[in-house]
């Protein structure tokens, strides 16, 4: 494939010759009937975000799978709506073991952490199951290793997280999240919050928001985890441009604004007010 | 209308190349100006905010690259739910060897697809693939790697006797999202 440039270059050549689009007016107009949609949905705005809260569940190796939540489910600010978060075990040979499987075989590859695996959360929506995994770290770590997925109940699906450099995690911010699954009914979107946070707003085009609730994996860990996902009406654009987290009497402790970045990265998230993590305080208790 | 001043001159600009970019992605030339007039559609609506923007053509690409994402996955459903194959797609006029690379790269999951071309075609380094498509670089090194070689095995073995000899990529719901190198 040494001259995969060249080969592209000469689809793209051929294909940009040979298209025909429907032009400018079209694309307004059709610009034109989004805004319509989307200005009318909002005016109902009907929120559905699963959102839970579970202890971890420790699983000590491949042949200990218990993922018992540890805690009760956090409690739900309005107009967060917490539904069928899954307590119970993940028994052998269902597509939900082997997805944590899957989860576990990536969380190993990284080199930080601690070397149990920690569910942080787990769940059903829209017909599908979900998880959020996790290495707590340990004193030195600097990154924090975890991942998320979202599976079709015959067990196809994927899962994402944070990336790794020559096995380790970039160093832990306080406020993130990453693009998931996206359909034609909802966009999931998963991420990372600070502890002291009592659920995290998500900020979507045109102003509409959610507020979610989150996956507290207990003082083991220096940041909250959390999940949404958030409807689309008529393919509506659920672009995220920002995310806010809010403490228990709603001030804002920390926020970023992805509408200033149109790469909308989400590392540029930048905390308004101090937040604990570590390198700035926050302490592991051995 | 001011809100839209300069729109049509950016979309006569840039929709072709926009297209062109898209269509090995898709592998379908339909697919490829459907996405792009979706996503410039997209544009016009926030034209105002877009405009000043150093490049507003890097913004339409990543929402047509999600599109053709989103829109990949729903025609694969789709297909598997109808248990039949669609009409054939539709192609521009290309030479043999170009046409080869195009059969290769729709037996890639969409992501790695979307890597390759932002990589190889646009020449971003993979900090900037990784930004366009919303993920760690560690994923994206981890396509470009899969990718390269599921293209390096089936156009080296282009010959007759060699086609058949590869597995064809997992489909992309059953597909392993590497985390890192």
């Amino acid at each position: 494939v040494n001259d995969l440039h060249d080969r592209l270059a000469e689809l793209a050549e051929a294909a940009a010759r040979d298209s025909h689009t429907e032009g400018a007016a079209a694309a307004i107009r059709r610009g034109r009937r989004r805004r319509r949609h989307r200005t009318g949905g909002s005016a109902a705005v009907a929120l559905l975000v699963v959102v839970a809260a579970v202890g971890a569940a420790r699983l000590t190796g491949w042949g200990a799978v218990d993922a018992r939540p540890a805690g009760p489910p956090a409690s739900t600010l309005p107009p967060t709506v917490s539904i069928d978060m899954s307590t119970g075990p993940i028994l052998d040979g269902t597509p939900e073991r082997q997805a944590l499987d899957d989860l576990t075989h990536e969380l190993r590859r990284c080199r930080t952490g601690d070397a149990g695996i920690d569910v942080i959360g787990k769940g059903r929506a829209h017909g599908r199951f979900w998880i959020v995994a996790a290495r707590a770290p340990v004193p030195g770590d600097k990154g924090l290793c975890w991942v998320n997925g979202l599976w079709a109940r015959d067990g196809s699906g994927n899962f994402s997280g944070i990336g790794m450099t020559g096995g380790l995690p970039p160093e832990i911010k306080p406020l993130t999240y990453t693009g998931g699954t996206v359909t034609d009914t909802f966009v999931e979107v998963t991420g990372t919050m600070p502890r002291q946070a009592a659920r995290v707003r998500v900020v979507l085009a045109g102003g509409t928001s959610v507020d979610v609730a989150p996956l507290d994996p207990g003082d083991g860990y220096p940041v909250k985890f959390f999940i949404a996902f958030v409807p689309r009406r008529d393919g509506s654009d659920a672009e995220v441009t920002g995310l806010r987290a809010l403490d228990a009497s709603g001030r804002t402790i920390a926020e970023c604004d992805t509408a200033a970045d149109p790469y909308q990265d989400p590392s540029s998230c930048t905390p308004k007010s101090p937040v604990k993590y570590p390198g700035e305080g926050w302490r592991y208790e051995d | 209308m001011a809100d839209l001043d300069g729109f049509e001159e950016f979309y006569a600009g840039a929709v072709s190349r926009l297209v062109g970019q898209l269509f090995p992605v898709t592998g379908d030339l339909h697919e490829a100006e459907e996405v792009v007039q979706e996503a410039l559609a997209r544009a016009s609506a926030r034209w105002s905010r877009l405009r000043d923007y150093d490049v507003p053509e890097a913004w339409v690409r990543r929402v047509a690259m999600n599109l053709a994402a989103e829109r990949g996955r729903r025609l694969r459903r789709q297909a598997r739910a109808l248990l039949r194959v669609g009409p054939p797609p539709a192609v521009p006029a290309v030479s043999p060897d170009a046409l080869a690379l195009v059969e290769a790269l729709r037996l890639l999951p969409i992501r790695q697809r979307q890597a390759i071309v932002l990589h190889h075609l646009l020449g971003m380094t993979v900090v900037e693939v990784a930004r366009t498509l919303s993920t760690p670089p560690g994923s994206v090194k981890s396509w470009l790697a899969r990718g390269r070689r599921a293209l390096g095995a089936r156009l080296a073995d282009d010959e007759p006797a060699g086609l058949g000899r590869d597995r064809p990529a997992r489909p992309e719901g059953t597909t392993r999202k590497a985390l890192g190198p």
